[in-house]
């Protein structure tokens, strides 16, 4: 899989908590397989602000019920947004959740 | 029936959920108020030992503490005493942030006009400081937050219709931003203080004084077990769905949880009984044990779960759930939707909650004084908000055991049924 630009990712919770878990764990997947990328963390409300730096974005499932307001910031970014697939987020499985993120970018 | 849910549930919830006053003052508790009170608390404690243990060290710490009592309480009056002139500024800043205008402007508009209320409109060299600092603090809550969004929305409108001046293009963006505030200020604060005023003038009471008449019933009914009872039923319900229940609940209850508190902080140092018990530590700390409910417990089944599949959650789960993060857990197991663990998920925390409530009323645990982060670990944090009770560190254990106990049956109902269908899957991929 080939993706010519940095991939500046971040994953969304309600506070911030878990999502930086899981962007720690998406961030060392990607470095296993010698990616270039950027993980941050961060809660839905302080998206707003810092869209613009990334290039796609995940939710996580606790705040399932936000993803209309979120994609709706993202929309204006241009950037893609998706739920974290459930399983990955319950095992923290950077690798699942980084393949997630390529079938994004790549579509 | 989850499409039915999805429709029906979650679309309305989710609206609530995202409400942008709610969450604007959410996170003005959270993010503002919260290091500024923690701060605060901890001179509280300094200046009060537990003086009912009659052990040497307190003894002494006693001893150092009383000729300067009044000065180490210094920090947290103005601390605690401050507390809705910061969530006055952080509603009017989050609420900004979200309709993307200048958020520090925001804040200080709401913030100055929120001090203005709290004073007598009389010769301001004659009032005491100490005499409105109570209203600057846990009793101006509910005017700071309703002024907070009141001149937000204000400002807003002013910026909308265009009554602000406006620079040529090419004038640097902080000059820019003056000039746009500058009429905004000049509007909205004359007509705060001038109905701050009219209300000093007609009924010789503050504004901060008149809306905690209004709210005080509400105040005293959201101390109850019954609020307390279904404000956990309705976490509990919510996240049973799918939706973070503390963040939807938590929202509309914060002006209230914190209210208490500082009455907590008040009574305890005056010297009198503190009644506050339904606070954020009430759930946070001492029900929640392990997150959202109580599934501390549960995670430790899991680690040790024939399933191959509660196996692997519990070992990803088990660290957050130690510092009380348990989303992996509540959609990795899954409880969410699930129809056998919904049912200790709610009735754990419920017989919990009321176990907690008898313990606080009676007087048997100390009052809460101090909200903690939510992640600090069993034992510690009953330990700290209470501050410094070993008996409220070891409540915590007890519940956490009591849901334990609770999620038993049910989880050994649902491994097995895993279990099951893990050796079926095991069968067919063998055969093929």
């Amino acid at each position: 899989m080939e993706t010519n630009k940095d991939i500046k990712l971040i994953i969304l919770c309600s506070w911030g908590a878990t999502s930086s878990q899981l962007a720690k764990k998406v961030q060392e997947a990607a470095e296993k397989r010698g990616f270039t990328m950027t993980v941050d963390a961060g809660g839905t409300g302080e998206f707003k602000q810092k869209a613009e730096k990334y290039n796609v974005a995940l939710l996580e499932p606790q705040v399932r019920h936000l993803k209309k307001e979120v994609s709706k910031i993202a929309d204006a970014y241009q950037i893609p947004v998706e739920l974290v697939d459930q399983r990955a987020f319950a095992l923290m499985d950077g690798d699942k959740v980084l393949d997630q993120v390529l079938k994004m970018i790549n579509n | 029936m989850i499409e039915w849910l999805e429709n029906h549930l979650m679309e309305p919830l989710g609206k609530i959920a995202q409400n942008r006053y709610l969450q604007a003052i959410r996170d003005a508790f959270v993010i503002f108020a919260l290091p500024v009170i923690i701060t605060g608390a901890i001179f509280l404690i300094i200046a009060n030992p537990p003086t009912s243990l009659d052990w040497g060290i307190i003894n002494a710490w006693e001893d150092a503490v009383t000729p300067i009592q009044a000065q180490l309480l210094f920090p947290f009056n103005l601390t605690f005493g401050l507390m809705a002139l910061t969530v006055a500024f952080g509603v009017g800043y989050s609420l900004a942030i979200r309709y993307d205008m200048d958020a520090v402007m925001a804040g200080i508009l709401s913030m100055l006009a929120f001090f203005m209320t709290a004073f007598p409109v009389t010769d301001i060299t004659q009032v005491p400081f100490g005499e409105i600092l109570n209203y600057l603090g846990g009793q101006g809550l509910f005017i700071a937050i309703i002024l907070g969004i009141l001149t937000t929305e204000a400002m807003r409108f002013l910026i909308n219709k265009g009554v602000t001046f406006e620079m040529p293009a090419g004038v640097p963006p902080y000059v820019m931003r003056t000039f746009r505030a500058l009429i905004p200020f000049m509007i909205i604060l004359p007509l705060v203080w001038a109905i701050a005023w009219i209300v000093w003038a007609n009924f010789e009471v503050t504004l901060p004084q008149l809306v905690l008449d209004l709210f005080s019933p509400l105040v005293s009914a959201s101390n109850s077990y019954w609020a307390a009872l279904g404000m956990i039923l309705l976490m509990l319900i919510l996240w049973s769905i799918g939706i973070h229940g503390m963040n939807v609940v938590s929202s509309v209850a914060y002006p209230f949880w914190m209210t208490q508190l500082a009455e907590n902080a008040d009574a305890v140092k005056a010297g009198t009984e503190a009644t506050g018990i339904v606070t954020e530590p009430f759930f946070h700390m001492f029900t929640h044990i392990g997150g959202s409910g109580a599934t501390l417990g549960l995670v430790i089944f899991m680690l040790f779960s024939a399933s191959v599949q509660l196996k692997q959650v519990g070992k990803t789960a088990i660290i957050p759930s130690l510092f009380n993060i348990n989303e992996p857990v509540i959609f990795g197991l899954p409880i969410v939707l699930n129809p056998i663990l919904i049912i200790p998920f709610v009735l754990g925390p419920a017989v919990i909650v009321t176990i907690n409530y008898i313990l606080f009323a009676t007087g048997i645990l100390p009052p809460v004084v101090i909200q903690p982060p939510f992640t600090v670990p069993i034992f510690f944090g009953g330990f700290i908000a209470t501050g410094g009770s070993w008996l409220a560190g070891l409540v915590q254990i007890m519940n956490g055991v009591i849901a334990t106990i609770i999620y038993y049956p049910f989880f050994k109902k649902y491994e097995k049924q895993l279990v099951q269908q893990e050796q079926e899957e095991a069968a067919e991929t063998s055969v093929n």
